[in-house]
């Protein structure tokens, strides 16, 4: 048999119920999707952007604020670690790159940090896509995000402002200190595509503290004699695994701290989990009574399509077909309504994506996994076992009742 | 063929719906040539009714959103997922006979006494062997009345159908040879024609 002729025809009756149902089953099956993708999407991201920090090293504090301003950039006061616990990480073993990062200026809400090439360059397995390195300390590469060109010239202002281009009344200009704009890096979709980078002496100099070289030295770089500026944290490149854990042992001491941003990501990751629990249950929820409410209204007008059934059955129709008509009807609608929850759903969490990156300043990647794929069939299952019971009703109705009444 | 009237609530629905194996007698039975329907299972009788009957209602039940080629092809569904060979060819055939001129037309579109020819080719589309029809004129004006039962009667001397019309249309009940008039459940005697 071939009951889909008959559904079709029920549908075409009413195209504004069969439609909206179609969208309230996807809704409610965007609503889980969106949630699923964008929590994935969040942590991917965020530990992308982590990606090149294998250690931080900071002063003693908070883990949790060095992962914020150290990787996402978000502005705070670090406490910076004394001269001789920074010397101290360079010297040991088993580490490809070590780098400084000191933060306190900005340009038009554009975070300036000061570093060195080894960051730069990551460890010389990165080359700016446009320009060259700094080579002076008032010469600057900028992240591929930056308003800044090559060549530009700008003067940094000290502490961090929003990302509102206006002066503040309270911020200050270093006068006198110009930065050149040498080079462009290519984007990573991290923060740190917004940010400008020059050699830890110039952020030094600027704010008129020793440079660690010799006076009227134009070297840049470790090694750092005394006296230098302080250092809020070293970012360091561990050769293996096994080093990175030698090294986080060695590193800890009263005066300094190290850790892997991991550490602070997962108990990040897991109060997210937490939330999405709880949203991803609402969602079920949601789903499951926007199927009660279609249950309710199907069965509602299965009473008014009796006479339509009673002719099937005259024409010689049997009681299944008229029950498997009834059931894929509603099942086309569940399937579709589904298909454009997944799609919904993705074009959701794509849209909250795009305006998170711009707030967290790193690329939220949403894609819809085998977990948001799984969750959406599996309501569709749900909705096609649901959609057996007015087909019941159906079948159970004796037929030449309903044809005397018409 | 044989013509059934008789004041509303007369029992000419239910013998209509009887004889169509729809309904099954609370006592006695229903026989057709060797077949008691009346002890038959549902779907016995279901199948038996696809195969045998064709039927034909008042208010002509098409489904009103498929053409009117897809409504006459309806019975066919019911035990094919394709449509048998032909079928469609058939249809078209059935359709030019009772002289819809446009199969392919939505069928809630045309006229009634259109729709109602092309109720009538949906129960002959399986050349059925025993034509049942409830009022199949009363809901049409007189020129299509007219033009309805002569498809109607010249299919089924064309064929030796076996034809039961229930009418109250005196225009159609003096072209059959017989007609009955129930009372009350009982056939109350013939009506001379």
């Amino acid at each position: 048999m071939n009951p889909w002729p008959f559904a079709w025809s029920e549908l075409r009756r009413s195209p504004w119920g069969a439609g909206a149902i179609v969208l309230i089953v996807a809704l409610a099956v965007a609503l889980g999707i969106a949630v699923s993708a964008q929590e994935r999407a969040l942590r991917q991201g965020s530990a992308r952007a982590a990606d090149p920090f294998d250690i931080l090293v900071g002063a003693p504090g908070s883990q949790s604020q060095l992962v914020l301003t150290g990787i996402y950039l978000q502005p705070a006061a670090l406490p910076l670690m004394d001269s001789d616990s920074s010397a101290a990480v360079t010297k040991r073993n088993g580490i490809v790159w070590a780098a400084p990062l000191a933060f306190g200026d900005s340009l038009r809400g554009q975070p300036v940090i000061g570093t060195t090439e080894a960051f730069v360059t990551l460890g010389g397995r990165r080359r700016p896509a446009d320009g060259r390195l700094f080579a002076r300390d008032d010469e600057a590469v900028v992240g591929a995000d930056v308003t800044l060109a090559v060549g530009d010239r700008f003067t940094p202002t000290h502490g961090h402002s929003s990302s509102d281009p206006r002066p503040r009344p309270f911020e200050v200009a270093h006068e006198g200190h110009t930065i050149t704009v040498v080079g462009r890096l290519p984007r990573n979709g991290s923060p740190f595509d917004r940010a400008i980078l020059v050699p830890i002496e110039g952020v030094w100099e600027t704010h008129g503290l020793p440079t660690g070289h010799p006076e009227g030295s134009d070297q840049l770089g470790p090694p750092w004699g005394e006296p230098a500026g302080g250092i809020p944290l070293i970012v360091v490149k561990a050769a293996s695994i096994a080093d990175a854990y030698r090294l986080r042992g060695q590193l800890r001491s009263p005066t300094s701290m190290a850790f892997f941003p991991a550490e602070v990501l997962v108990e990040l990751y897991a109060t997210m989990g937490d939330v999405r629990q709880v949203v991803s249950a609402m969602a079920v929820a949601t789903q499951a009574m926007v199927y009660l409410a279609i249950l309710v209204a199907v069965l509602a007008v299965t009473g008014s399509r009796r006479r339509e059934v009673a002719v099937l059955r005259a024409l010689g129709a049997p009681r299944a077909y008229v029950a498997a008509a009834l059931w894929l009807g509603l099942a086309a609608l569940i399937l579709a309504g589904t298909v454009l929850g997944l799609g919904l759903g993705f074009v959701a969490a794509a849209a909250a994506s795009s305006v998170l990156a711009v707030k967290l300043g790193f690329a939220l990647p949403v894609t819809l996994g085998s977990t948001e794929i799984a969750a959406a069939a599996l309501a569709a299952l749900v909705g096609l076992v649901l959609a057996l019971l007015p087909a019941l009703v159906l079948y159970r109705q004796p037929v030449g009742v309903a044809l005397k009444d018409g | 063929m044989v013509g059934v009237t008789g004041p509303s609530g007369s029992g000419k629905s239910t013998l209509l719906h009887l004889a169509a194996g729809l309904l099954v007698p609370t006592s006695g039975r229903v026989l057709w040539s060797d077949t008691v329907l009346s002890t038959l299972t549902e779907g016995a009788r279901d199948a038996w009714r696809r195969r045998m009957v064709g039927l034909v209602f008042q208010d002509f039940h098409l489904l009103p959103a498929l053409s009117a080629l897809d409504n006459v092809l309806l019975p066919h569904r019911f035990d094919h997922l394709r449509l048998p060979a032909g079928a469609i060819a058939a249809a078209h055939d059935l359709l030019a006979t009772v002289g819809l001129v446009y199969p392919d037309r939505r069928a809630g579109l045309p006229s009634r006494g259109e729709q109602q020819r092309v109720a009538l080719a949906r129960a002959l589309v399986r050349s059925p062997r025993i034509l049942l029809a409830d009022e199949p004129t009363a809901s049409l004006d007189a020129g299509h009345g007219r033009a309805v039962a002569d498809l109607l009667l010249a299919f089924a001397a064309e064929r030796g159908t076996t034809t039961i019309i229930v009418s109250h249309d005196p225009v159609l009940l003096a072209r059959l040879p017989r007609v009955e008039e129930l009372a009350s459940g009982r056939i109350a005697g013939q009506l001379a024609v």
